[in-house]
């Protein structure tokens, strides 16, 4: 297919660019020297895992997202100023109606497919890592980009940690309240301890009931007694792991379960992967800064004046649509930014990102003073 | 924002809760999507174990 050899076409939004530093090729630190036998982790000074980024810390806190004014009408034929070339997928806003589906939704079907086919064989090319771990990834991310999924916020743990970004209040309460990877470890290994230890004291008991049965005295009676007693407390306390063993073992992240051996770094390596590949693919179409749209309802929160700028928090990373219309349908309240491309995780041609969506994915909690037009949705 | 004195509304993204919104809306086209995913890991996962043979 031929726009799988070109992924993003070659409309750049490079304009209003005065002030806002642009990144180089892979933004902040390209060119570092990294760390030499080590994928990753490339960030210089602190340590990354650690930063939440209570101050500034972070290579991207220079790039701010800055408000992009535009009314709802120009939005709706702005568009992104990267539109993705020959989305006849996303072209259209989902049909609500998908059971008897077109010939050329059938055809988007298989596009997206074999997009997102192509997409995990390029990351797993530039990561090392395998294809299907590379789409365990994007397919969690099309599950659940956030919310309460353990599996989800492990990834936006893994992109904290590999890009020096914070998480944001509300996912470290999260995070929190799960069971780490080491926890998980120490876990199945007490289980495994647990059971071991119980089996070896239940053949023994075992044996000497055996004896018993030929020989049976009361000594020996009293022996195999023992011995069986001895295995009840085994038991009880491999039962317990066993029990906490399996409540954590539903929050292990997705390569966890057989796809790796060190299901942290290859998250890391899998993220690290797609951001390259994403600026690869952004500096070769010429794209300095995108501008993307995202809708919400302020629920809870003070209510913004439509036109007016407001600032933005954010997750570790940030889902954010290049289509007015697809945000339209998250909220009443559409935000327009523009960005420079450094801070583009990925996009849905490159890796996290749902193509129905149009999906660009924001290094988010940057520490930067990210800023945003409100923009109200269109009634259609 | 009318003056720079003004402190802008703070919008915090991080717990949207309409972030779902789409995937209540359309059901459908999300599970789709994600069956899509799961189909791309299946096949991915062939490829992979045919080739370690």
């Amino acid at each position: 297919m031929k726009a799988i050899t070109s992924r993003l076409g070659t409309q750049g939004d490079t304009k209003d660019s005065k002030g806002i530093p642009l990144g180089g090729p892979g933004s902040g630190h390209h060119g570092h020297a990294g760390r030499p036998g080590v994928r990753g982790g490339s960030l210089p000074g602190e340590d990354a895992t650690a930063s939440r980024l209570g101050s500034k810390a972070s290579q991207y806190a220079d790039l701010p997202a800055k408000p992009f004014s535009l009314t709802k009408y120009e939005a709706m034929e702005h568009g992104t100023g990267t539109e993705l070339p020959e989305e006849r997928f996303v072209k259209r806003i989902p049909n609500r109606d998908t059971e008897y589906m077109s010939d050329e939704e059938i055809d988007g079907v298989l596009y997206s497919y074999e997009i997102e086919k192509q997409v995990a064989k390029d990351i797993a090319d530039l990561s090392g890592e395998t294809p299907e771990c590379c789409a365990r990834i994007i397919e969690q991310w099309a599950t659940s980009s956030n919310d309460s999924s353990p599996l989800s916020i492990s990834i936006q743990q893994a992109a904290a940690d590999e890009f020096g970004v914070g998480l944001s209040d509300w996912q470290q309460k999260k995070i929190d309240s799960f069971a780490t990877f080491e926890e998980i470890l120490d876990i199945r290994a007490e289980k495994s301890n647990a059971e071991h230890k119980m089996n070896v004291a239940r053949k023994l008991a075992d044996k000497i009931y055996a004896k018993y049965k030929a020989d049976p005295t009361p000594e020996l009676r009293k022996e195999a007694e023992d011995a069986y007693s001895a295995v009840a407390p085994l038991a009880t306390i491999f039962k317990e792991r066993f029990d906490i063993w399996k409540h954590t073992i539903r929050e292990m992240p997705p390569v966890l379960s057989g796809y790796v051996p060190d299901p942290v770094g290859s998250t890391r390596r899998i993220l690290r992967a797609m951001y390259d590949h994403t600026q690869a693919e952004l500096k070769k179409s010429g794209i300095n800064f995108v501008t993307l749209f995202r809708g919400f309802d302020n629920t809870g929160q003070e209510a913004p004046e439509f036109g007016s700028t407001v600032s933005v928090g954010h997750n570790a990373l940030s889902s954010w649509s290049g289509s007015y219309k697809i945000a339209s349908h998250f909220g009443r309240y559409i935000l327009s930014i523009q960005v420079p491309a450094s801070r583009v995780m990925s996009t849905c041609r490159t890796g996290l990102g749902c193509l129905y969506e149009h999906e660009f994915v924001l290094l988010g909690d940057t520490g930067a003073d990210d800023m945003a037009h409100v923009l109200e949705r269109m009634e259609e | 924002m009318s003056g720079d004195d003004k402190k802008p509304v703070f919008v915090d993204l991080a717990n949207d809760e309409n972030d779902d919104w789409l995937k209540k809306a359309y059901p459908k086209k999300h599970q789709q999507s994600i069956a899509i995913s799961k189909k791309v890991v299946a096949d991915l996962g062939k490829e992979t174990a045919s080739r370690a043979k």
